[in-house]
């Protein structure tokens, strides 16, 4: 019994120190993070997190509407039912599209999907918008997500008739 | 008031001076603030996505709730620190 017992133990005892010996580590160099330390860095990252959303709630209480100068959009005036055109509001590199829906009429909608960015296009038959990505579909009337990955609406374009014109005013997101 | 333990009786660290060995009990508590605090930590974190979301919607508006709830947490962060940094009286 005694050798039983006493023959694991030498076993494990070398194994340890061949451990040991093959991976040697310095415990006294090292230097540990006792929990008061860790519990210090948890408090300084809830601060950090804290203050991100802080800044959310102040930039959130501005204004987000990007309002660009009013710019006319040429030929939305005699766009055709179930027809889309593409155009750039606010900037030149922002590309929103204006459809005339049946029923509802123009509507215009910011291009830039609410997932990832890509451009989203008209599908006329199905009468949505989709994002070619990751299949994500809107709906034409709202700009409200209606499948695949995005979650939320796409940013609205604000029209205007003037003179006969039809101008975009603002963008609400 | 807490009894000093004699020369000996103590948790056997020589090495450590008896000033900085911890009072009976005051490891428990210490797991028991960092456990919760991390729980925290995810909630807080949770909070921040939310008032992301919000943002990129334009409900910038509702945001402050969120930031106060996450302040609460933060300061009694701060508060549980000061309170487990404080030594208590001892008695020789």
């Amino acid at each position: 019994m005694t050798e039983l017992r006493e023959r694991p133990l030498r076993r494990s005892r070398t194994r340890q120190e061949r451990w040991r010996t093959e991976f040697p580590y310095d415990w006294e160099a090292d230097s540990a993070v006792s929990r008061r330390e860790l519990l210090r860095l948890a408090v300084l990252t809830s601060g950090a997190l804290f203050a991100g959303t802080l800044v959310l709630a102040i930039l959130g209480r501005r204004d987000d509407r990007r309002r660009g100068a009013p710019m006319p959009i040429a030929g939305a005036e005699s766009l055709a039912e179930g027809e889309a055109l593409y155009f750039e509001y606010p900037g030149k590199n922002d590309q929103a599209v204006v459809l005339n829906l049946p029923g509802t009429g123009l509507v215009a909608y910011s291009q830039k999907c609410t997932h990832l960015s890509c451009s989203v296009y008209f599908d006329g038959d199905s009468r949505e918008l989709l994002c070619p990505c990751h299949d994500g579909k809107f709906d034409a009337r709202t700009g409200e997500p209606i499948a695949g990955p995005p979650q939320r609406p796409l940013p609205r374009v604000v029209l205007e008739a003037r003179d006969g014109q039809v101008f975009a005013v603002e963008m609400v997101p | 008031m807490n009894r000093l333990p004699a020369p000996g009786e103590g948790p056997g660290r020589p090495d450590v001076p008896f000033e900085r060995l911890p009072m009976p009990g005051r490891q428990a508590v210490l797991i028991a603030a960092l456990v919760i605090g991390l729980l925290m930590l995810g909630m807080q974190l949770w909070l921040l996505t939310v008032a992301l979301e919000m943002f990129l919607r334009g409900d910038g508006e509702d945001i402050w709730g969120l930031a106060v709830a996450s302040g609460v947490v933060f300061l009694g962060g701060l508060f549980t620190v000061r309170l487990l940094n404080r030594r208590p009286r001892l008695e020789r």
